[in-house]
């Protein structure tokens, strides 16, 4: 039986060529995009899975609630762990974790050299041997019961014994960290996986801190991992926590810290707290591009089930000799389920191909490190064969119940048409285009909020502005380097920052003493630059003067302050107001504090020193005429290779040794918006998908429809129809269902993107034209798809047409 | 005295559209003896067709009876129909009714894999049937690749490969010439000979004189009966 079915199907397929094509490809495609979007999906699922007691394992997260605002940190007070292993016998193991850096160096890299070799390094931290027992790193040389207890002792991965050492045995050799300390390398572990919501490179004994108090010291903040001994502890420790918080932590009337646990297998998905070692992703967009995948499957599955039906009428007379030779409904219905069943199939396997094929693409797209070999587990191939099974069903069910509902009775006698089966295509027709429209408007939202993003980077935006590290206070004669800079005429302004702009966290904030008219305290923080730091950071001055070197006293006494800090104040005439600070001053070794008075010169426009998803709040500019952590080099944009090697040579003459670290200010700002750039990518590349999934298919549906009205055609030509006017006889129908599904698609996608939009503090403005264009491209592709048939057709000689029949 | 196969009476079927109510069969009483070759004639639309249909189970009449093999069937479900037809009954189109994908040996054998007949059996009984039909030659073609006149005698293997009793077959000649028509004709009658029970819907006065007895219609209804010649 099953053999006749597949020799029918098999034939059926080679003889109908284009029909086959379309059903094949556009199952493929869809398919492949699935596939993709699994991975993915499977990809962030299994982040820190691959520790075998994942369960047990939680971390230790802070509360902090002020009367301004509430805030949560994946951090916690160092001296938590100690007190937890001792106070609570359900805990099996603790261990801290803290970036290197944060003791080291002002940045967030650290320079490690051995010999010859030196790079900047960021994933080093301090940790206890007992992070071994927790997490399922291997170590491949050296023991963890000795190897990270003596201060100066670091493990390193086994990709930097690599690049440090190479073939030779890191074993006893020393790193030179962070220019002076060394530390003696007692042990090699097997690099992080790469879905793990942490990565060391390095992981130095916590006993190398030298700050001395911070086992004891409830103000250093490091991350708290432990590991119970049971699941079920879990509600019993965060209750010793609340007693612990009493206990231990100073408190404040202002403000009030509690800590709670967090599953170790929810921090990737589910943190949206402060200070994370790492960006960490987010289980919305998993939703959201699971949804994507599901609607492309979908369309895909309805191109299947339009094809099938509008090619009934010529698969009606098969069935209607099956069942006169004595098919019964369930034989026939097995037959179409299982011809769907063999086609999907086979669009499966090239779909597995493709994806496999694109999988580079994706990872380009979606910047992650995701291989082909590294997914192919056994459940996803399960979960694969159950889309399999789903998507035949769902393609295969209603041309299967359609088909085998056929008497034979009429379709022997050519009479079969129904009606029905129009309405339901036009239906799927009109549902394939919403879902493509939908994706369109998305993708062009997203497209245009990435632009305004961009837009609103600080410094001039034809410029490129190059951010150097000042590493240590190494540049010494800031001021002669600015001269020696500005010499180039690539270079438009130089100016020195304490912060990456557009990367500013508002926990640096500072309280003055008073502000003039304001009679409650406010905290705000408080940015250093010179008097290029405006113009090179595209700031735009709005009332008042910037600092000037002709104000000889702007250094002590000046400000500038931004429009938000005028209106927190209350300032109707900001310029000339008064701010008074506490200034702390050393001297015969005596700290002395004493009020400073600084007067507002200028107020600036609220330029986005965070993220645009954050308000801009009050800010206060000093000026600072001393080197701050970094250099802003804003350049016109031509040739920046060029001046970068002039920027660099003029560094080595002030800096000689020390390698100039940069980086491109857009770099930076692109990095922080990292998923949502993933975002728009996904969308544009699916949206681009599900409309050529939905263009096949009303290729296939035109082809028929035109195959089906050959005569009618032939005979309209006969009786003097234009060729116009049969290309407006054969598309009006289609361009009509595409223009339904934009009037259904256009409301549902503005409220999609409104609400992604509500994300941003700063955002466009969701405008009629993005609707037009979305609209216009679906109408016009439909347009081409349709009418390339309609045009073959309606020039067809109608002698031609009419002997067909 | 050979027993009735089939025995209708006052059978009833009426097509309704939303306008127009056509009367197909009107009361319609017939009978056909066991081995017995009967041709029906009657011009366009005098319900001959709807007839066959109805006598080859593809269709339920309104009212009547329909009495086969002495069993009343004319309440039959699709199922009960697709049974009994499956097993007892062949059918010849006019238009030959072949499917285009399948070759000359696999149309052939679909009624015996619906019937549920192993496959060394089938191929067996197919080759019986294709030898006698003396189209064997042409086994591996498909349907478009034959003449008229081969498609029908593949149409006729594929009619009596499940060995049925009885064989409806529409206007068998209706688009052949007349040697290919004479031929199939030849066939029928062989059939007929072996035992084989034949009701044929014909316009052709020349190939209703192969039967045993004409039945006129109009408008539904029997009007002339004229028998031949006696069934042996």
């Amino acid at each position: 039986m099953f053999r006749n079915y597949f020799i029918t199907t098999f034939r059926i397929l080679m003889r109908n060529k284009l029909y086959s094509f379309i059903n094949i490809a556009g199952l493929t495609i869809g398919l492949a995009a699935c596939i993709l979007i699994l991975f993915y999906i499977q990809f962030e699922f299994g982040f820190d899975r691959y520790n075998k007691k994942a369960n047990r394992i939680f971390r230790i997260t802070e509360n902090i609630q002020t009367p301004d605002r509430i805030a949560s940190d994946a951090t916690s007070p160092a001296p938590l762990a100690a007190t937890l292993q001792s106070d609570f016998s359900g805990i099996e193991k603790t261990a801290r974790m803290v970036q290197m850096s944060h003791f080291i160096s002002a940045y967030h890299d650290v320079l490690v050299s051995y010999g010859p070799k030196e790079f900047y390094e960021k994933s080093m931290y301090f940790t206890d041997p007992s992070f071994f027992k927790i997490f399922a790193i291997s170590l491949l040389k050296g023991n963890i019961k000795n190897g990270l207890t003596r201060p100066y002792t670091i493990f390193i991965s086994s990709s930097i014994a690599q690049k440090y050492f190479g073939k030779n045995d890191p074993i006893g050799k020393t790193l030179d960290i962070a220019g002076s300390q060394p530390y003696e390398v007692t042990g090699v572990f097997k690099d992080f996986p790469p879905n793990s919501h942490i990565h060391a490179d390095f992981l130095a004994s916590f006993s190398s801190i030298t700050s001395g108090e911070t086992t004891s010291d409830w103000g250093v903040q490091v991350y708290t991992y432990i590991l119970l001994k049971n699941k079920s502890d879990a509600s019993a420790i965060q209750k010793r926590l609340s007693f612990i918080e009493k206990k231990s932590v100073p408190s404040s009337k202002d403000e009030n810290i509690s800590f709670s646990l967090m599953p170790l297998l929810r921090i990737h998905l589910y943190s949206r707290l402060r200070f994370e070692p790492e960006p960490q992703g987010n289980i919305k967009y998993l939703y959201l591009f699971g949804a994507i995948a599901l609607l492309i499957l979908i369309i895909a599955c309805l191109n299947y089930i339009n094809m099938s039906t509008a090619r009934s009428t010529k698969r009606a007379l098969e069935t209607g000799v099956r069942k006169v030779m004595g098919a019964s409904r369930a034989q026939l219905l097995r037959q179409y389920f299982f011809e769907s069943f063999l086609l999907n199939s086979l669009a499966f396997a090239f779909a597995i191909a493709l994806a496999r094929l694109l999988l580079p693409y994706f990872n380009t797209v979606t910047g992650l490190p995701i291989s082909f070999d590294s997914v192919s587990s056994l459940w996803i191939f399960i979960i694969l064969g159950v889309v399999l099974c789903i998507t035949s069903l769902l393609s295969g069910l209603y041309p299967a119940v359609l088909l085998s509902s056929f008497r034979p009775v009429l379709v022997l006698k050519g009479k079969i048409f129904s009606e029905s089966g129009v309405r339901l295509r036009r239906g799927l027709v009109i549902f394939q285009f919403t879902a493509s429209i939908i994706l369109i408007i998305c993708a062009i939202v997203l497209e245009r909020q990435m632009k305004y993003i961009q837009n609103n980077m600080p410094g001039d935006k034809d410029g490129v502005v190059i951010l150097i590290r000042n590493r240590d206070g190494k540049l010494k004669d800031y001021a002669s380097f600015k001269t020696e800079l500005l010499r180039n005429p690539q270079i438009e302004s130089v100016t020195t920052t304490q912060f990456i702009p557009g990367f500013a966290h508002d926990e640096e904030s500072f309280e003055p003493n008073d502000i003039e008219g304001v009679d409650h305290k406010v905290s705000l923080p408080i940015f250093y630059g010179d008097t290029s730091f405006v113009k090179t950071l595209g700031i735009r001055l709005i009332e008042g003067r910037n600092f000037s070197g002709n104000y000889p006293l702007d250094k002590q006494n000046a400000v500038l302050v931004n429009e938000a800090a005028v209106e927190r104040f209350g300032w109707k005439e900001p310029v000339g107001k008064y701010i008074w600070f506490s200034e702390s001053n050393f001297s015969n070794g005596q700290v002395s504090f004493s009020r400073v008075k600084k007067q507002v010169i200028g107020v600036v426009n609220d330029f986005h020193y965070q993220s645009l998803r954050e308000m801009v709040s009050p800010v206060i500019i000093e000026m600072a005429e001393t080197p701050l952590l970094y250099i802003a080099v804003q350049t016109n944009g031509y040739n920046v290779s060029q001046t970068l090697s002039f920027i660099k040579s003029t560094w080595k003459t002030f800096v000689p040794g020390e390698p100039m670290d940069y980086n491109y200010l857009k770099n930076d700002y692109t990095a922080m918006y990292r998923s949502d750039y993933l975002l728009g990518n996904i969308f544009r590349n699916f949206a681009m998908l599900a409309i050529i999934i939905a263009c096949l298919g009303l290729f296939g549906l035109i082809a028929f429809t035109v195959e089906r009205r050959t005569k009618e055609i032939g005979i309209r030509k006969v009786l003097g129809a234009s060729v116009q006017s049969i290309v407006a006889l054969l598309s009006r129908e289609f361009v009509l269902l595409v223009l339904i599904a934009f009037v259904i698609a256009s409301p549902i996608a503005w409220w999609i993107m409104n609400k992604w939009l509500q994300n941003f503090a700063y955002k466009i403005h969701i405008g009629w034209w993005i609707f037009l264009v979305a609209g216009v491209v679906a109408v016009l592709l439909a347009l081409i798809t349709v009418g390339f048939q309609a045009i073959k057709a309606a020039v067809a000689n109608p002698v031609e047409s009419l002997r067909t029949e | 005295m050979q027993n009735n196969m089939i025995k209708i009476s006052n059978l009833e079927k009426i097509y309704r559209t939303e306008e127009v109510e056509t009367i197909a069969l009107n009361k319609m009483n017939m009978e056909v003896k066991e081995g017995e070759f009967v041709a029906v004639m009657g011009p366009s639309g005098c319900g001959k067709s709807t007839l066959l249909n109805i006598l080859g189970l593809l269709d339920d009449p309104n009212g009547g009876s329909f009495l086969f093999n002495g069993e009343e069937i004319a309440h039959y479900n699709e199922r009960q129909r697709a049974n009994l037809r499956k097993r007892t009954i062949g059918f010849v189109f006019q238009s030959f009714n072949l499917i285009d994908e399948l070759t000359v040996f696999e149309n052939v054998e679909l009624p015996l894999i619906y019937t549920g007949v192993k496959a060394s059996e089938r191929k067996e009984r197919v080759e019986a049937a294709l030898d006698k039909m003396q189209i064997m030659h042409r086994r591996n073609h498909y349907p478009q690749q034959l003449s008229g006149g081969q498609q029908q005698r593949v149409a006729v293997a594929r009619a009596v490969v499940n060995q049925p009793k009885l064989i409806l077959a529409d206007e068998p000649t209706g688009n052949l010439d007349s040697s290919n028509g004479n031929e199939v004709m030849a066939l029928l009658t062989d059939l007929n000979d072996a035992g084989t029970t034949i009701v044929m819907v014909t316009h052709s006065e020349h190939d209703a004189k192969y039967a045993h007895r004409i039945i006129r219609m109009l408008d539904g209804q029997t009007v002339t009966e004229s028998i031949l010649r006696e069934q042996l």
